[in-house]
């Protein structure tokens, strides 16, 4: 009775690892490694190392490593339905991303655009709404986007922006500070606040523009080539599976309240933040709607990623307003006055 | 054969391909897929084209090319020319003045950009050969040039230093700022030995002879110098204002100053087809010279890490206990090491997970520490027989200068270089202060 | 032999003649950039120079690769090698063409095909909003390769041809 040979898996990140999104898979690595006893091993190496961020897709793709960490939107060039699923401007929020992938059909659609290009795909986490704009000069308004030089990723983003007047800079995320200090950006999002307080845009930024209408929600997964998929035992593809959806649970929360501290940094140090009006998110919902029409035609996945996503969001309205303000929690409008409460 | 084996065995088929005369940028790749081929399986090799497409898409090393490009403009435009030579006629009664003028531009240089490459070969292409030209000694002129240059990526803007910041969560302003006492401290340093030297032995550094001087006379030599040092301060400050003012991001800086020198050569009437057909071959030459040794380095690197070479190297020498100091030289004769052979990024990416929490757990400052590992990798730039400056140098195909003129010039820098590592090791404000000072604590 | 060095003669104008060609790649790249700089300080910053000035370097400096070997730019350490005859080298020569260059180069013609070949089939475009097609500069990479491979091929023939002259010589 031989002993079994422990399966390796290499799983290259699209972070950095300061970038805490990495967590997210250190996690669910971990989570694997435990769970199977030692018999699937995976390591994570952080994005640069082997691959650069932008590639891991191919890299699994083609099987030049087992598996990888995403945000499905840096893969928009392969197949613009992709930027829907990483995220949407004025799209799911972190829960509902969840609802929609685990009950409402979200998976099926994963499965079926990562399956096209021979991979497997499990949801790993979803990050709560991004920062928003900071910048060097203030912009309190829709209006004082108008010739703004901003950093934002997307094409969507892109699209809203050149409509708002202003011009997408497509910087990396490790140039933003330098370019932020030199002024060669008016303003730039990078990710959530703890990441962003991380990166010292504190340093070289005074405002921000909220809300995060940008992203209000990203999805991060784990890619796995189909080929290494099928050759693992069936009990392991379960562990597999089951760590996947651990991770859910544990990472999104985990990237949520990081951002408490994050927020209160930001405040010590002097950023002045601002927020858009109803009327004009309603403004900016337009726009991302114009694009999202327009590319379901050009794009019969995208069409049928939208389909999917926005009847889960249009069914769900009316569960939402009969929950209101429960729904995804709401502002305290008081404090129980409980000995010890800070 | 573990990875420990596998990662020396690298090293050991690279050092004796290349002493047998092959291009460096194909023996790095060769030996990336002999070894990845036998140990990782040929399956692995997709990540060559991802690696080497990351090169292709690097906008920061977009730079490298315009800045080569901008050095054989100026040099056909002559107007290269004629700055050193007013310079020389300026700075002539001094010995070594010459030399003073080379590092002082290489400082401005580094102040407009941070990519080791661009420097060095820029001042090669520019000072090389008026240096050898006016009689400078051929060891003292490559040391100078490859020592400047490599202070690009100590002063800022460095994107080696904002690469470590993000790796080490630091903020990339104060490591910014801490590079640059130490930068500009080591270019001082590089001046004094310069003159030291050369105010004992004229020969290696020559003054303009007084016969000569006294043929001119002072108002001419100071109206010379302001007449041709004019256009290319001028060139000078279009890129660094570009810069400074935020207009551009260095690369678009450099793409600027190309055709700000271009201009130069149409204005100066030194334009013809023929002339700037060959300036773009000669470009092109140089660029794919450094950038193609770039793409090798990637993949032998990809080949390294993927073998789990460095974790298990760095790992089995962290291993051994050595206690605070211990530890601390270590990892710089670690550094010293790798840098010889990997591309920093490699290096920033093997080495950050293990060393900063150590470092950390040994009470040291991460500032200060990161700061260290900085001034350390540019060391190994100019350290023989393996570093990216000595081999830019070499590219450059000067003339009567060998690769062993250039290993023998570097050596003096080296050593002050590593004195500057001392003091700054004993005296951490140094590298401290000006951080603190400007964005607290 | 005589047909083999009248290929490496073509190969080698071949080769000349590209990297004349790819040279003037330079000449584009510094007008966008020059080109964005004015636009944005303009206030009319576009979405396309940005990417489209990486095409244009990222393609200039791999083509030319070829043209550099020609010239023997790309760096080597000549300190061992130059003590040693002309026979002797050619031999040494021959030894790192065929158990590190060919191999590398081989890679990265066999992968550099199936990576552009793949970039083709899905008509790959960049994530950004302008999203230009990458398979032409995906495509750079086998190009690069083959013309590499057959300057290598011209090179070994030079090498195999100083061993036979210094034979017949005895
Ligand atoms: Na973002
Ligand atoms: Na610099």
């Amino acid at each position: 009775f031989a002993a079994e040979q422990p399966i390796k898996w290499r799983l290259v990140s699209t972070w950095t690892p300061t970038i805490n999104l990495i967590e997210g898979d250190r996690n669910f690595a971990k989570l694997v490694n435990e769970m199977s006893k030692g018999r699937l091993q995976i390591t994570v190496s952080p994005a640069g190392e082997l691959v650069p961020a932008t590639s891991v897709f191919d890299a699994v793709a083609k099987g030049s490593v087992e598996c990888g960490g995403d945000w499905p939107s840096y893969w928009a060039g392969k197949n613009s339905a992709f930027d829907l699923l990483g995220s949407f401007p004025m799209g799911l929020g972190q829960y509902d991303a969840i609802n929609w992938y685990l009950h409402y059909g979200g998976k099926k659609i994963f499965d079926d655009l990562f399956g096209k290009y021979n991979m497997v795909y499990f949801l790993k986490s979803v990050t709560p709404m991004e920062s928003g704009i900071r910048s060097r000069v203030p912009i309190k308004t829709l209006a004082d986007y108008k010739g703004k030089k901003l950093r934002m990723s997307g094409r969507a983003q892109g699209y809203i922006l050149k409509k708002l007047g202003a011009a997408q800079v497509m910087i990396s995320g490790g140039e933003i500070y330098q370019a932020l200090q030199m002024g060669t950006i008016d303003g730039a999002e990078f990710s959530s606040p703890s990441i962003d307080w991380k990166m010292g845009f504190s340093e070289v930024t005074k405002y921000c523009i909220a809300p995060g209408w940008h992203q209000p929600s990203s999805t991060n997964g784990v890619m796995i080539n189909k080929k290494v998929w099928d050759s693992l035992p069936d009990d392991l593809k379960i562990i597999v599976e089951k760590a996947a959806l651990a991770n859910i649970a544990y990472m999104s929360s985990s990237y949520e309240t990081g951002n408490i501290e994050a927020i209160e940094l930001f405040k010590k140090a002097g950023t002045q933040t601002f927020k858009l009006s109803p009327a004009e998110l309603k403004k900016i919902e337009e726009y991302a709607w114009e694009y999202l029409v327009d590319e379901s035609a050009k794009n019969p996945d995208f069409h049928k990623a939208a389909l999917s996503m926005f009847q889960y969001l249009k069914d769900f309205q009316e569960a939402r307003s009969f929950q209101e303000p429960f729904s995804q929690g709401r502002l305290l409008y008081s404090w129980p006055k409980l000995p010890g409460l800070k | 054969m573990s990875p420990e084996i596998a990662a020396v065995g690298m090293f050991i088929a690279l050092i004796i391909f290349l002493f047998m005369g092959h291009p460096l940028a194909f023996v790095l790749g060769g030996v990336g897929v002999l070894f990845g081929a036998v140990f990782i399986g040929p399956q692995f090799f997709g990540i060559f084209m991802d690696r080497i497409y990351g090169t292709m898409d690097n906008f920061v090393l977009v730079a490298i090319s315009l800045f080569i490009l901008m050095g054989n403009f100026l040099t056909m435009s002559g107007v290269a020319d004629e700055l050193f030579k007013a310079l020389r006629i300026l700075l002539g009664p001094i010995r070594g003045g010459l030399g003073f003028a080379v590092i002082g531009v290489c400082i401005i240089f580094a102040a407009c950009t941070g990519i080791i490459g661009a420097s060095v070969v820029t001042m090669g292409l520019l000072a090389g050969p008026m240096l050898l030209r006016y009689g400078y000694q051929k060891e003292i002129t490559m040391g100078m040039i490859a020592a400047g240059g490599s202070l690009g990526i100590l002063i800022p803007p460095s994107v080696m230093l904002i690469m470590m910041a993000d790796q080490g969560a630091l903020s990339a302003g104060k490591l910014l700022m801490a590079g640059v006492v130490p930068g500009v401290t080591l270019g001082i340093l590089y001046m004094i030995y310069i003159g030291l030297r050369c105010f004992m032995d004229p020969k290696i550094g020559p003054p303009v002879p007084a016969e000569e001087l006294a043929m001119i006379p002072m108002k001419k030599r100071i109206k010379d110098a302001a007449q041709y040092s004019v256009p290319p301060l001028l060139l000078i400050f279009c890129v660094l204002g570009a810069i400074f003012f935020g207009i551009a991001t260095p690369t678009e800086a450099a793409g600027v100053g190309s055709f700000a020198a271009f201009i130069m050569v149409i204005v100066y009437g030194k334009f013809s087809w023929k002339n700037f057909t060959d300036c773009l071959y000669q470009t092109s030459r140089t660029i794919t010279m450094v950038i193609i040794i770039i793409v090798g380095a990637t993949c032998f690197t990809g080949v390294f890490l993927g073998l789990g070479g460095g974790t298990a190297m760095v790992n089995a020498i962290m291993g051994l206990g050595l206690g605070k100091w211990g530890t601390y030289i270590m990892i710089m004769i670690i550094y010293v090491i790798l840098g010889c052979f990997i591309d920093w990024i490699g290096i920033i990416m093997i080495t950050f997970p293990i060393f900063l929490p150590v470092a950390q757990q040994l009470g040291f400052d991460p500032l200060w520490f990161v700061s260290m590992l900085a001034i350390n990798l540019q060391m190994s730039f100019l350290s023989p027989p393996f570093g990216y400056a000595l081999f830019y140098l070499s590219g450059l195909g000067l003339e009567g200068v060998k690769l062993n003129h250039i290993y023998r010039g570097v050596v003096p820098f080296l050593i002050l270089q590593f004195i500057g590592i001392i003091i700054c090791t004993i005296y951490p404000e140094i590298v401290v202060w000006l951080p603190n000072v400007m964005i607290g604590k | 032999m005589n047909v083999w060095i009248r290929l490496s003669k073509t190969i080698d104008l071949c080769i000349r003649w590209t990297g004349l060609v790819c040279s003037y790649l330079l000449v584009p790249l510094t007008l966008l950039v020059v080109y964005e700089v004015i636009s944005r300080s303009l206030k009319h910053p576009t979405i396309w120079t940005f990417e489209m000035s990486i095409f244009f370097y990222g393609a200039h400096f791999m083509l030319v690769a070829a043209y550099g070997l020609l010239c023997k730019s790309h760096v080597s350490i000549d300190l061992v090698s130059s003590r040693f005859s002309k026979r002797t080298n050619a031999v040494l020569s021959l030894i790192c063409y065929l158990l590190m260059y060919f191999p590398f180069i081989f890679v990265l013609t066999y992968f550099g095909v199936s990576y552009s070949v793949n970039s083709w089939s899905m008509l790959e475009t960049s994530w950004s909003i302008w999203g230009p097609p990458l398979y032409p500069i995906k495509t750079v990479i086998p190009l690069t390769a083959i013309m590499l491979l057959l300057q290598g091929i011209s090179e070994v023939i030079k090498n195999i041809d100083i061993l036979v002259r210094e034979r017949s010589a005895k």
